[in-house]
């Protein structure tokens, strides 16, 4: 019964990180580049919800609609004003200048917010469903449903319009994108803008299930991020989905089997292992087989 | 290759981004018959605090406890020093919450501010990085910030005011077995421990242990088991938990775990005759957050303002003007600013073996529990805590030791 649970969790767990992961993942996609920044547009996302949610009461799921949108236009001018500028430039270089952007954005929510612990708790914050033995926290099925929402709605983007196409194809082949008449500039700026959006919608959820200060919890939830894009293969949205629930899984069986101290270090053993065995991730072995 | 140092580089940039009387001395209490020859016109005081990043609050509470201190001081004409006024110049820096730069600073403040004392930061990690640098320069240092006793192995120049975090399970312990003398809770009580995995958790573990051992026919600890800091899923550890069958839920944990695991045991239908999260419970965000989910939750601290008495009551009187609310850090940040000034008054100047043994060796007058602080040979109080209990209309009562109690705990905790 507790393997089944763990099983439950593991899923539950998985909606979480792959939201917080697809942004990550289109942005490396498209631009190249580890958004190192995540974790801070994540913890912004956050502090702007618990704003809007302290002013109005809106659900942390409602603030999402706000939440999205003011972030692509964020993550629009990061792109246009910093990434592009040093594009071109060694891949050291993005990464310092995200690390910035990082830093400035901690420091800056530590200003304004200060320190302290803080925490968003809509009505149903400990409504649960049950299923016979097993429970199902409110919160944490909100935060998976709307993974999943943000999963099938990113595919068909991707799959289903002229500009997800784009982006597609922008992640594999830039110059032939050029000589396709694609405007790159503008399709990088708005992926961007969208992983950056993604990025803030999951500060939002996310706090339906953390409370949450400017640098915790989310600089360790990062760290699963790279494991699970690495896991994912860098560029695929299914492949992300599929690796948040490989390494959720893993970790809540070590847990249950084992110990809970050695839940972090499952994932960044993973993170090793996938990189030297599996550089191409899931979705590179999905492929080779033919899955995918 | 290059995937993999771009993606390596990514984590280590992540990593890196994520770490008695109440009144100053100065114009009432002469100092000691020491000749007045060597006494400065001016003592320069140092600090390191976490003034921004995580420990920022404390920090910043930290910093107003000293500042009005040495304010009060100075405005009195400064510290009466072998009859002598001296000002205080109190230098402080912002360690932003990381451990290595407030060894840094604290360095800095001694070689090349060159402070003649030092008072102490917050946080067990960084003030045990602290006390190794001060250790090393042979520098006096008053800490009020961190509790771990393994912040004072092979320490000899610094002295805390907080006792340690085995101290703190042992309270509880002798708390619960007046609940067990009271027929209110079982012989032997069975307990369920989760502690974060720290120095600190560790101890807290051993407290519980060692009052285990001491009396196996009161205690018996059926799981023990420590998880990592800043967890996202706590529903694996407490199905584990939920299969030991405690009657007490003993938990060691910072803040926002504490958050997350309690939210978590609530939506699990998890219950307990006895619950604490060891020295949290009693914070504001954390009542502010759980509401009735944190009622009858005990807590060990070092310090309330809820304890009776006039110390207490007059410290709460001057420490208005800052507008902080009377946490434990602002208490022991007071605290902390009076030993080492009273210690340079008896040491007649800033003579810095003179001032450590006099730290060392008096018996310091407090309205800490306990009124007196005493360090010990690793330079660590032994005071005892002061136990409080959340109750249901939004505030706490303080229920150890009895002499300080406020109202009568509720134990076992009501089962809803």
């Amino acid at each position: 019964m507790r393997l089944v649970e763990a099983l439950i969790s593991a899923l539950m767990v998985a909606g979480l990180y792959a939201t917080m992961s697809y942004g990550l993942a289109l942005i490396y996609g498209v631009r190249k580049v580890i958004n190192i920044a995540n974790a801070g547009t994540m913890t912004l996302g956050a502090f702007v919800t618990l704003l809007i949610w302290q002013a109005t009461g809106l659900d942390p799921l409602l603030c999402v609609f706000i939440v999205g949108p003011l972030f692509f236009f964020v993550g629009a001018l990061i792109e246009v004003f910093l990434v592009r500028r040093v594009a071109a430039q060694a891949p050291i270089i993005s990464l310092l200048l995200l690390f910035g952007v990082l830093l400035v954005i901690q420091a800056a929510t530590s200003l304004v917010f200060g320190g302290d612990v803080r925490s968003v708790r809509p009505a149903y914050i400990e409504s649960v469903v049950k299923l016979g033995d097993i429970t199902l926290a409110y919160n944490r099925l909100a935060v998976f449903f709307s993974g999943l929402v943000i999963l099938v709605g990113l595919e068909l983007f991707l799959r289903n319009t002229f500009l997800g196409r784009a982006i597609r194809a922008l992640a594999q082949d830039v110059e032939a994108c050029q000589l396709a008449g694609i405007d790159t500039k503008r399709v990088s700026m708005i992926a961007f803008g969208i992983g950056t959006a993604l990025s803030g919608a999951a500060g939002c959820l996310l706090t339906l299930v953390f409370a949450f200060d400017p640098t915790n919890p989310f600089g360790v939830l990062q760290l699963k991020s790279f494991t699970i894009i690495v896991l994912g293969g860098l560029e695929s949205v299914v492949g992300v989905a599929f690796a948040s629930f490989v390494l959720a899984l893993a970790e809540n069986v070590t847990v249950t089997l084992w110990k809970a101290q050695l839940e972090n270090l499952v994932s960044f053993v993973l993170l090793v292992v996938v990189l030297v065995v599996m550089p191409g991730g899931l979705a590179a072995l999905l492929r080779r087989r033919g899955v995918a | 290759m290059r995937r993999l140092a771009i993606v390596a580089l990514a984590a280590i940039f992540t990593v890196a981004a994520c770490g008695g009387s109440t009144t100053p001395p100065s114009s009432g209490a002469p100092g000691s018959a020491a000749p007045a020859a060597n006494v400065p016109d001016t003592i320069k005081l140092g600090a390191s605090l976490p003034l921004t990043g995580a420990d920022s609050t404390p920090g910043k509470f930290m910093k107003d406890a000293y500042e009005l201190y040495i304010k009060q001081l100075n405005d009195a004409g400064g510290l009466v020093v072998s009859g002598k006024k001296v000002k205080i110049d109190l230098r402080i820096e912002d360690n932003k919450s990381d451990a290595a730069t407030s060894g840094q600073l604290i360095e800095k403040l001694i070689t090349q501010d060159n402070v003649d004392l030092m008072l102490g930061g917050y946080n067990t990690t960084t003030v045990a990085q602290e006390v190794k640098v001060v250790n090393r320069l042979k520098m006096p240092y008053v800490g009020g910030g961190g509790a771990s006793s393994s912040i004072y192995v092979d320490n000899q120049w610094a002295v805390g005011i907080l006792a340690s975090i085995e101290k703190l399970a042992l309270t509880q312990m002798e708390f619960i077995k007046t609940q067990q003398d009271a027929a209110k809770l079982p012989k032997p009580l069975k307990i369920a421990v989760a502690y974060e995995n720290s120095s600190h958790g560790k101890e807290f573990l051993a407290g519980i242990k060692q009052a285990e051992t001491a009396s196996p026919d009161r205690f018996k600890v059926v799981f023990s088991e420590t998880f990592d800091l800043a967890g996202k899923d706590y529903t694996s550890l407490l199905n584990k938990v939920k299969d030991a069958n405690a009657d007490a839920y003993m938990v060691d944990a910072r803040v926002n775990d504490y958050i997350t695991m309690q939210t978590q045991y609530k939506q699990l239908g998890m219950y307990h005759l006895y619950e604490t999260f060891g020295p949290r419970g009693a914070e504001k965000a954390a009542r502010d957050a759980l509401k009735a989910s944190s009622d009858y939750i005990v807590a060990a601290a070092w310090f309330d303002s809820l304890m009776p008495g006039d110390s207490v009551k007059k410290w709460l009187d001057t420490i208005k003007v800052t507008g902080d609310s009377p946490e434990w850090y602002l208490a022991s940040g007071w605290e902390v600013a009076r030993i080492l000034t009273g210690a340079i008054q008896k040491a007649g100047g800033v003579d810095k073996q003179k001032v450590r043994d006099i730290v060392f060796n008096t018996t310091w007058d407090t309205f800490f529990p306990g009124g007196s602080f005493k360090f010990g040979k690793n330079g660590q109080v032994d005071n005892d805590y002061v136990m409080t209990q959340n109750t249901p209309d939004g505030n706490r009562i303080i229920i150890w030791p009895k002499d300080l109690a406020t109202g009568t705990a509720t134990v076992p905790i009501p089962k809803k």
